[in-house]
């Protein structure tokens, strides 16, 4: 069978009849959203009605390959799971590397189209064209890394990789993540959950054909400098291999941005007791890791002295455990990384919850009695952190009031503003006070409160492509559209956002048309980048979710009390009317029926 | 006296995590990386100044917490009890 970069093949698997049929997307659809996160949104606004129960059977779970995934093409190894999300009830994408993407695609898979719900526990398994579902009763319950080598084992292609849920997926958390690998997650937005509910334990997958692409040696020429500027740009060539994401930590820090104790403040005081160089420095980590065709690696091999090892914790989790919940005990906060890819729980939704809770347990807006027996909830108890994580990912005592997301568990208590979240998504490791552009990136995200919607941290902290004014305003809107713009390409290519330190517009043009021949321009690939955002935008408002939503907690609008940046505060309103009017919306944030048909959505 | 704190790449490679340099006048900031870099017998400067002695992009250099390139470059002035951050270029998310 000969594998085409550009025979892009679906396979649609119905969960309630066990009907499997496999079918090929039309070429005129992926020249118009290419891949992954955005042929799938397309397809899954086109088959659901956007006000469905997320979790309910109705809902479809689509695991969608980038259109280079797979490649030589560097960092190709991401895949997006695209469904209705039961935390924001939005369209929900959330992407994920290691290897099973590209193993699902050199299977013949771009995408895998799930559908209704089984009436016990299965797995899906993908040899090649033989695909099968297969009871997973001996499975359920059980943690992914238990999952997974359990898979392996019974598929007998020691190579096979797999994509499961843990408990919390089977308890329906509404931050359930997908875990593939082991430790790589499709964490965010609660896809896990909506796994779940369809009853899906895991999917394993083993794949033996190579992609063909029309051109062989203008692609590996291609692909050849790309990996050069990556080699030789010092973010992707340097920072990230050695220190992984946690560079970060001292860099927020003591840049006035670092989200401590539930976002009360803008600086963590044990900052070197947790950074990326304390993980060094202490020892604990043994080697960097990559995912598929990625020269950067920038994963973290860790074991802690308590014989505990896994991968990570990146910065997002470990700020998640570490500041937001006034924890310094860097063994804690990453035994919690390891426990969260043990019970597939989203990390920064899990963290930024139970620092709600700290907050309102401490301000005695929820009292001792609510929480059994478990220990009490005050900023900086390790011991508190662990045990309520496993509560929520079983829904144990009080952990099944915070496995419904902050927001939900802070309203049930009346005080909805102690949720850090947008959409009622928890927003991550970068305060909004501080980066005016970055303010408005979390207001305006498709899928909720998220920083990989368009990462304006690069330009307005790190520098990258060009060093902006944090606090200015001016542009803002416009950076902030090309930023969510070309992010959409990135994951509709199925490449790592993690490129975009090193690449350019120009860079994913030119690979995507080596691959393909679209001839397409850096503006016309940046169209398709916008297309998609403007398709999530519909489907949400379709979804009921008004442009009310484009907005952070309160708090932002008092000023940060410490750091360098004390007394500044979120200007993201002032900014939304620009932001609109560049996005060519309305005034009330609606998108025009004439926008719908310039970018052929409608 | 000045405080330089070095981190990330910086603090692991160069094996400092910060120096204290005494300055009896005020000083601009280029004319403080080199006399760190006397001083600490290191070479990092090359990281955070390009080959036209222009302040990278990417170098991340605070001066009580803010990026010198929102101040005047590499000519802000340094003045006793001044807390800077030394940042190679880094990215994550
Ligand atoms: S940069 Fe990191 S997350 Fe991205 S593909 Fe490479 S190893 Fe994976």
């Amino acid at each position: 069978m000969a594998n085409e970069l550009l025979d892009v093949k679906a396979l649609r698997v119905n969960l309630t009849t066990g009907e499997i049929k496999q079918e090929s997307v039309d070429l005129e659809l992926v020249k118009k959203y290419l891949g992954g996160r955005g042929l799938a949104s397309k397809i899954l606004k086109d088959e659901i009605d956007p006000k469905i129960d997320p979790l309910s059977e109705a809902n479809k779970l689509i695991f969608a390959n980038g259109l280079l995934t797979g490649t030589a093409v560097p960092t190709a190894g991401r895949y997006m799971v695209v469904t209705k999300g039961p935390l924001t009830g939005t369209i929900a994408s959330s992407n994920s590397g290691g290897f099973f993407g590209a193993e699902l695609r050199k299977a013949g898979w771009s995408l895998v189209i799930i559908e209704g719900k089984a009436n016990k526990p299965v797995y899906i398994s993908i040899k090649d064209s033989d695909v099968k579902i297969n009871d997973a009763s001996h499975l359920w319950g059980k943690t992914t890394d238990i999952t997974t080598d359990t898979l392996v084992e019974e598929f007998g292609e020691k190579n096979a990789k797999v994509a499961c849920i843990g408990p919390a997926g089977e308890k329906l958390v509404k931050f359930a993540a997908i875990i593939n690998d082991k430790a790589r997650a499709a964490g965010r937005t609660g896809v896990g959950a909506v796994m779940g509910s369809k009853n899906l334990k895991a999917i394993v997958v083993k794949g033996s054909e190579r992609i063909d692409v029309v051109d062989k040696a203008a692609f590996m020429n291609a692909v050849k400098s790309k990996v050069d500027i990556i080699r030789k740009n010092p973010v992707t060539g340097e920072g990230l291999p050695k220190l992984g994401t946690k560079v970060l930590d001292n860099i927020i820090n003591q840049s006035g941005l670092y989200p401590t104790k539930n976002f009360q403040f803008g600086t963590f005081e044990y900052t070197e007791e947790v950074s990326g160089e304390a993980l060094v420095n202490k020892g604990y980590l043994v080697d960097n890791k990559a995912c598929y065709a990625c020269p950067i690696g920038c994963g973290r091999d860790v074991v802690l002295p308590n014989g505990r090892k896994g991968e990570g914790p990146e910065y997002e989790s470990a700020w998640a455990f570490g500041a937001d919940c006034g924890v310094k005990d860097l063994i804690a906060i990453s035994d919690a990384n390891f426990m969260c890819n043990e019970l597939g729980l989203d990390t920064i939704s899990a963290g930024t919850t139970i620092a709600c809770a700290m907050e309102m347990y401490e301000k005695g807006y929820l009292p001792k009695e609510d929480l059994k027996d478990g220990p009490e909830l005050t900023f900086g108890s390790s011991e508190s952190l662990l045990y309520y994580l496993k509560k929520i990912a079983y829904r144990e005592d009080f952990g099944d009031k915070l496995a419904e997301g902050s927001y939900r568990f802070a309203d049930s208590y009346g005080h909805p503003e102690l949720s850090m979240s947008v959409k009622k998504q928890e927003i991550p490791a970068y305060d909004p006070r501080g980066v005016q552009g970055h303010s408005l990136e979390y207001a305006t995200s498709n899928r909720g409160g998220c920083h990989v919607r368009g990462y304006m941290i690069s330009p307005e902290v790190l520098g990258v492509p060009e060093k902006l004014d944090p606090q200015s305003l001016e542009g803002k809107a416009g950076w902030v559209k090309i930023f969510q713009d070309l992010t959409a390409v990135i994951d509709a290519a199925g490449l790592c956002l993690f490129s975009s330190f090193a690449l350019g517009a120009d860079d994913y043009a030119e690979l995507i048309n080596v691959g393909t021949n679209f001839g397409l321009s850096t503006d016309e690939v940046l169209k398709i980048g916008e297309r998609i955002w403007n398709l999530e935008r519909q489907f949400n408002l379709e979804a009921g979710i008004t442009p009310a939503e484009d907005r952070l907690p309160d708090r932002f609008k008092d000023p940060l009390p410490d750091g360098s940046q004390k007394g500044a505060y979120s200007h993201y309103e002032e900014m939304l009317v620009e932001y609109y009017k560049i996005r060519g919306w309305q005034e009330d944030g609606i998108i025009p029926k004439e926008k719908l048909e310039e970018l052929g959505v409608a | 006296m000045v405080k330089i704190n070095f981190f990330t790449l910086f603090r692991l490679e160069l094996g400092i995590k910060n120096i204290d340099i005494d300055i009896d006048k005020k000083i601009k900031l280029r004319d403080l990386l080199y006399l760190a870099e006397d001083i600490s017998k290191k070479k990092f400067i090359h990281k955070l100044i390009d080959e036209k002695d222009g302040l990278l992009d990417s170098a991340i250099i605070l001066i009580n917490g803010k990026n010198v390139h929102h101040l005047q470059g590499l000519d802000t002035i340094i003045k006793n009890g001044d807390e800077i951050a030394l940042f190679p270029p880094g990215g994550g998310g």
